[in-house]
């Protein structure tokens, strides 16, 4: 109780601690796992069953390098955005430990690669946070930045790869690092509209803002939504053509969110919601891509070793959590393909329960939430839209991925943000908060 | 722009509580028939990590074992010919007979809360499947296997006047410890392995149920054992087959009791014909050869129409029966008209390793007066063989019934081959009667 009358900084050490506790006590659990599958209290069983030692130091290092990018970003932070929200990093830094501790008890080859990801996104985190300048920056280069995003994007066409040695290429790599361009693009893309938006609003939607001397007839206000529809359906198209179902939803939909917020008129939405079902439905006949995925959501039963497996299994994995979980380390997660990734959901389900399934679930509407409160007290249609659109994307991204793994929406590869193994996901979804951070402690007046 | 976002809020609110519903829909609503489903691996994972119970004969030997060490346990049969009674585990095609139906107690699964449960995981207590006893007696069931040897057919033996089973034997049979390696010849077999003929497979009855509806001709006083019948010839059935006796007769007219001796199908079509269609129905349910007895395995029975009485009289209508219904049969006129219910899976090992008794899922009823079952029994001191046409090509199936001892009667014996050979159904069942009272404790 003492904690809510604290101060904003001492509620969120407090609440960093907790969190602090939380993934200490999974990396126990996680440690001593092999020795309650094996049901002896015998050194020579450290090895886990999945194929990792006990005494790998790489092991031991996601809590204490989880512990100082923590600590260290709370004490940054505080010290340079003092007004900052004090809900977001412990929210933040507890999902991606609880991640850690899935992936590297789901694919231990990854689990190195994504403590080094948590170092780099932290740093991503700390620059956008702690720049000196506010974001007006981000406001004045939009063409530019969006521009590089869709080059990033475009060159996978050309030198594109796939770490995993098949599948689609959608990274671009270099000394065994790789980066997901179109992850960095969803980010751009959000900062584009909302820059956009913010500067033309009176203009495309001239019931919604400060009515101007003399609205614009439809056709004159035509041109000013010509870049919007350009730049939107350029990413599009990138995405559409690298197969990517989940991005291109995603982009699409956070491209809806952004347009309703603007202009406060549903009608985008039901007119953009009634394209997707077209669109879904003529994918549905033109492409086996999406037909297998369309089918698999609608009756799963019916293939379930084939077209199905991966959400059946899935689904198995729920059932076999119940409420508490089979507890860390003592499941099997593993026989839902991809665990590590599309399906970590799952893994979490399976080990944690529906306990842990609601836990996760509620931090991350609690991150969106306090993304929305942010936009809610910002100053300026910029950092509204933006704040909102940030917030909603993280929302967006993890609705259409729990809810692919549990058959409420067709299943499409997105990440689960901060859980999911990948380390474009997780620096995006890291510069995100780092600019929800700028954004909430930002309470000086701003032109425009 | 104040409200146009606290909408989004509130989608996305609606948005998150729908995936958590849908969330505990899968995990607690459907948690248990999703887990049933045979492509879950789970459970077999957890039993390569703990031992699944083992099973035992009446006497304590090992019929069924996991073996191995921790992580990595198999299941092993000791004696393989009782496969189609056992049944197997396997991964890819699921589980079948007894560790089928006594698979929560193998795999052992308490009836505590998820809570405590999920304790014992998180702690890694071990968990133990617990051990089931069964009523066979393996020695006899040894004795009926050998003497069935390459032969299709089946054997019951039960303890009368409790119905536990003591040898359930059923050839051809197969080797559960190369399920998985064989299983595609198995399922592709015209000699049918993983059938139990003994309490699956529904056979004409023939003549083998003539005692019985003898008893029921002598309760209902349409008939007593000196009423004469004539015996023109063979018996004609559907699709131009016949059915003689099976030991002709010197004279044209035969008393019902001589009929019963010679396997003569013509006086019992005719009995059948003054019963009628009720009373059969009625002896036939009193019998409970139209249910499928329960003894944890799959059992059946069917569902006969009663259009033609004497038909159903000669054995050769609409009713078919499995060996088991006949040996229950038998052992109801044995123990003064009082049909048991049979039993097979006898204890459960408790938590501290002492047997609970299975609590019965049946109990017997009295069919027959207790002197018109006594009558019955006299005439059948030398047990009853019978014949049966089977099928549109009118295969000979052999069966025979009989008990010991004769006075304080312990034991039933039913043997049906499906070769038709009456002397070896014979044979085999007085050979089995004899070996039980010879090593009756």
């Amino acid at each position: 109780m003492r904690a809510w009358l604290l101060s904003g900084a001492a509620r969120e050490r407090f609440l960093l601690g907790l969190a602090g506790g939380f993934v200490l006590l999974a990396a126990a659990a996680l440690a001593l796992a092999p020795f309650a599958r094996a049901d002896v209290w015998d050194p020579a069983v450290a090895a886990w069953p999945w194929g990792l030692a006990l005494t790998d130091l790489g092991f031991w290092a996601y809590p204490v390098l989880w512990l100082l990018c923590a600590t260290g970003t709370q004490r940054l932070v505080a010290r340079r955005l003092p007004n900052h929200d004090p809900y977001l990093l412990p929210i933040v830094f507890a999902l991606t430990g609880w991640g850690l501790a899935l992936i590297w008890r789901l694919a231990p080859g990854f689990g190195l690669r994504q403590t080094a990801w948590l170092v780099i996104a932290t740093g991503a985190l700390l620059a956008v946070a702690l720049l000196p300048r506010d974001l007006r920056w981000l406001r004045r280069f939009r063409y530019t930045w969006l521009a590089a995003g869709l080059l990033l994007a475009a060159l996978t066409f050309f030198i594109g790869v796939n770490p995993q040695g098949f599948g689609p290429d959608l990274w671009l790599g270099a000394f065994g690092v790789f980066l997901q361009p179109t992850e960095v693009l969803k980010l751009l893309l959000v900062i584009f509209l909302a820059a956009y938006l913010a500067d033309r609003r009176e203009q495309l939607f001239p019931r919604a803002g400060a009515a101007p001397a003399a609205p614009l007839n439809p056709f004159q206000r035509l041109p000013y939504f010509l870049p919007l529809l350009t730049v939107w359906g350029f990413s599009m198209l990138i995405v559409l053509a690298q197969r990517d179902l989940g991005m291109g939803t995603l982009y699409f939909a956070a491209f809806l969110v952004m347009l309703y917020l603007a202009s406060g008129q549903a009608a985008y939405v039901a007119a953009g919601g009634v394209l997707l079902a077209l669109s879904g439905v003529v994918g549905y006949t033109l492409f086996d891509v999406v037909r297998i995925r369309v089918d698999a959501w609608l009756n799963p039963w019916a293939d379930a070793s084939g077209g199905s497996f991966q959400i059946v299994q899935s689904l198995l994995a729920f059932a076999a959590g119940g409420l508490f979980g089979r507890g860390p380390g003592l499941g099997a997660p593993s026989l839902v393909p991809v665990a590590h990734s599309d399906f970590i959901f799952a893994a979490l389900a399976e080990e944690w329960g529906l306990a842990g399934t609601l836990a996760a679930l509620g931090l991350l509407a609690a991150l969106v939430f306090r993304g929305l409160h942010i936009a809610l007290r910002a100053h300026g249609a910029f950092h509204q839209l933006l704040a909102a659109g940030l917030a909603a994307l993280l929302g967006l991204q993890a609705l259409l991925i729990a809810g692919g793994v549990i058959r409420v929406v067709p299943l499409t590869g997105v990440t689960l943000p901060f859980l999911s193994y990948g380390g474009s996901s997780l620096v995006v979804s890291f510069v995100i908060v780092g600019l929800l951070l700028k954004l909430s402690a930002d309470d000086g007046p701003r032109p425009l | 722009m104040i409200r146009p976002i606290l909408r989004l809020g509130l989608a996305l609110a609606l948005a998150f509580g729908g995936v958590a519903l849908m969330a505990g829909y899968w995990a607690v609503v459907r948690q248990a028939d999703l887990l049933e489903r045979a492509d879950n691996p789970r459970r077999l994972l957890l039993e390569r990590r703990f031992p699944r119970g083992t099973i035992y004969d009446r006497a304590g030997a090992v019929l069924a074992e996991s073996r191995g060490a921790p992580g990595d346990y198999t299941r092993y049969y000791p004696y393989p010919a009782l496969a189609p009674v056992l049944g197997y585990v396997s991964p890819q095609y699921g589980t079948a007979g007894v560790e089928a139906a006594a698979d929560e107690a193998l795999h052992g699964d308490e009836n505590g809360e998820a809570w405590t449960r999920w304790w014992r995981d998180a702690l890694g207590l071990p968990r133990t499947g617990r051990a089931v006893q069964l009523t066979l007696d393996l020695n006899l069931q040894q004795l009926a296997d050998a003497a069935l040897g390459d032969r299709a057919g089946a054997v019951v033996l039960l303890e009368a006047e409790t119905g536990e089973i003591l040898a359930l034997a059923t050839h051809p049979t197969f080797d559960p410890n190369t399920l998985d390696e064989n299983w595609e010849s198995l399922v592709a077999d015209a000699g049918a392995p993983l059938l139990n003929r003994a309490t699956f497979a529904l056979y004409q009855p023939g003549g083998a149920l003539q005692p019985a509806l003898l008893g029921a001709a002598l309760q209902a006083r349409l008939a007593d054992l000196d009423t004469v019948y004539e015996v023109e010839g063979a018996l004609a059935l559907e699709a131009g087959l016949t059915l003689a006796c099976r030991q002709a007769p010197n004279l044209s007219a035969l008393t019902l009791q001589e009929a019963l001796r010679l396997g003569c199908p013509g006086p019992f079509a005719e009995l059948g014909q003054r019963l009628g269609a009720l009373r059969l129905e009625q002896l036939f349910t009193d019998l409970r050869l139209l249910e499928a007895p329960d003894i944890g395995l799959p059992t059946a029975a069917a569902a006969p129409d009663f259009s033609d009485p004497a038909a159903l009289a000669a054995g050769q209508g609409s009713l078919t029966i499995t060996p088991l219904h006949l040996a229950l049969v038998t052992a109801a006129l044995t123990q003064r008209g009082e049909l048991p219910a049979p039993i097979l899976l006898r204890a459960v090992a408790g938590p501290a390793g002492e047997w609970q008794p299975v609590p019965a899922t049946d109990h017997g009823v009295a069919v027959f007066a207790p002197e018109t079952a006594e009558t019955i029994k006299q005439l059948l001191r030398l047990g009853h063989s019978a014949e049966a046409l089977s099928g549109r090509a009118g295969r000979r199936l052999a069966w025979f019934t009989g008990f010991a001892p004769l006075d304080d009667t312990r034991f039933v014996v039913t043997v049906m081959l499906e070769d038709g050979d009456s002397a070896a159904v014979r044979q085999i069942g007085q050979a089995l009667l004899v070996e039980a009272v010879l090593t009756a404790p």
